[in-house]
């Protein structure tokens, strides 16, 4: 309702002044901020140390409101919530890893375990992890989007943000019981599926929906198991997958999903900087045509590119997202340079 | 910076539990569960006001923290603001959202409702178990008290407080943020 709205990105997002920002912090520790002020928040606690201790302390305070209100949680609840965690892996502790820990330990890293966790983890059809790159099969292909069926599919990264997210009433709302015992089920059935090793403390990378990449390595950390299966290719892609990794572990990151006029769903994980956007069940297009993604900000409609259908699957990263919505239409096969014909989605960060 | 000093014991207990948790520790998971749960679930409540709504975002809550517990760094604040700080957003998206989706063809109703600060304020007031914050919200001014339980315990924007109470945007930003720091004020004595 109140976000995404483009006068008033415009108004903090680049005409605000550092005071103006500055006054937001008692608002953000509240969360009565949008998208674009949060963002412009963050920016501002990220390089001001005395903005970052006036928010630590008004985070105190809002705790503090909180606890004030504690009441004893429904019967099931520890059950179906320690249910739920049991062998669930972790984010890695930070987007490039910690490489002090790292040093420490001799064990491989997580890293090496592959992207397999999927943010997207109540998606109606989530794409799914590749294997893991041992078995050889590090395709060509930076994104990769398996089958729903893939055993990978773990977690759910900004994950409380994949069940939180504006968007998701619809998609989960009604899907998990009111004590949770169905969302305990449902997370338990990944990980009867799983495939994860039980080092869930170790860096682990993340993949999001789509799995994208096998046999990320983190530089330096890995050497050994990047001589045993990393090519060139593949660290090529590495920077992808990072990317994405990173995109996915961002605890801010927002989640919203939409449903495509042309049939199949979408999603979209926004975070400050960057957007994935990936649908599933996908109809393909018309001979001659394709599905194109565009960034709607404000009024300027810029293209995200042309999304090459996998399977029934889109994924597409937007590196330079900035802020505004992320739209689909059907364009000549080629491209258009601004959409001509109507969004089959659009998908307003909220 | 809050200094971890001022945090109370089971506060700093509640800290190491989550940084085992980080080490994928589920037993800790659980003692960390049982130290924060009602917090976890209070403050969900708080702004969900429905049970059913706040033991499923609650769960979504814990989920995440798990995830991403990994993310901690108790020098940036505790467990609990960690968890609280989370459940409180968490629960704030899922009022957004559903208004979002109420707001489509109820918004002519909804504004001609009557102000709901009262509501909020009094459910809030009957809910308070603590009593420190509740005299420290009293302490503050009627103006900064508005919109800081509306904003928290009301899961309003900043602009949505403004228009509630019919005051200009920049005033509602300080309020809020003057109104918080004032409670910081009030509350340190008890840290």
């Amino acid at each position: 309702m109140s976000v995404g709205d483009g006068a008033r990105a415009g108004g903090t997002g680049t005409g605000g002044t550092e005071e103006d920002v500055r006054e937001l912090l008692g608002a953000y520790a509240l969360d009565a901020v949008d998208a674009d002020e949060r963002r412009a928040v963050e920016r501002l606690v990220a390089r001001d140390p005395e903005a970052a201790a006036e928010l630590a302390e008004l985070r105190w305070v809002a705790t503090r409101l909180g606890e004030a209100v504690a009441a004893d949680p429904p019967a099931g609840l520890r059950d179906a919530v320690l249910a739920a965690v049991r062998g669930v892996p972790q984010l890695p502790s930070s987007a490039v890893g910690r490489a002090g820990d790292e040093g420490g330990v001799s064990g491989p890293s997580a890293d090496t375990d592959g992207l397999r966790t999927s943010p997207l983890g109540d998606a109606p059809a989530p794409v799914a992890p590749a294997p893991p790159a041992h078995d050889g099969t590090p395709g060509r292909r930076a994104l990769r989007v398996a089958p729903d069926a893939a055993p990978e599919v773990v977690g759910d990264p900004s994950g409380g943000a994949a069940a939180g997210g504006p968007a998701d009433e619809r998609a989960d709302g009604a899907d998990e019981g009111a004590d949770g015992a169905d969302a305990g089920r449902d997370w338990s059935g990944r990980r009867a599926a799983r495939a994860v090793p039980a080092r869930p403390g170790r860096l682990r990378v993340l993949a999001v929906a789509a799995a994208f990449v096998v046999g990320v390595a983190v530089p330096g950390t890995l050497a050994v198991q990047q001589a045993q299966r990393a090519s060139d290719a593949e660290a090529a892609q590495a920077a992808t997958a990072r990317s994405i990794a990173d995109l996915l572990a961002d605890p801010d990151a927002r989640v919203v999903r939409g449903e495509l006029a042309a049939g199949g769903t979408a999603t979209a994980v926004y975070t400050a900087d960057a957007a994935l956007f990936s649908a599933a069940g996908v109809p393909a297009p018309d001979e001659g045509r394709a599905y194109q993604l565009w960034v709607v900000d404000g009024d300027e409609i810029r293209s995200a590119g042309v999304l090459e259908r996998d399977g029934d699957a889109l994924v597409q990263v937007v590196d330079d997202y900035g802020s505004g919505a992320l739209a689909v239409t059907l364009e000549p096969s080629g491209g258009s340079t601004q959409p001509t014909t109507d969004p089959l989605v659009v998908l307003t960060e909220a | 910076m809050v200094a971890p000093s001022r945090e109370t014991a089971g506060s700093r207990s509640a800290d190491a539990l989550l940084l085992a948790c980080a080490d994928g520790d589920e037993a800790a998971f659980a003692r960390l569960y049982d130290e924060i749960g009602r917090s976890v679930l209070g403050t969900c409540l708080g702004v969900l006001r429905d049970p059913d709504h706040a033991a499923e975002v609650a769960q979504e809550v814990w989920l995440e923290v798990w995830r991403t517990a990994t993310r901690f760094d108790p020098s940036l604040g505790s467990a609990r603001t960690f968890a609280v700080t989370l459940a409180h957003r968490r629960a704030v998206d899922r009022v957004r959202s559903v208004q979002a989706q109420r707001d489509r063809d109820q918004r002519v109703l909804d504004a001609s409702g009557e102000p709901e600060y009262d509501v909020v304020a009094e459910e809030v007031e009957a809910g308070l178990e603590t009593e420190g914050v509740r005299r420290c919200l009293e302490a503050l001014t009627p103006r900064q008290r508005g919109a800081v339980v509306l904003a928290y315990y009301g899961g309003r924007s900043y602009r949505e407080v403004a228009e509630e109470l019919a005051v200009p945007l920049p005033t509602v930003k300080t309020r809020i943020r003057d109104g918080l720091l004032r409670l910081r004020d009030c509350l340190e004595v008890d840290r």
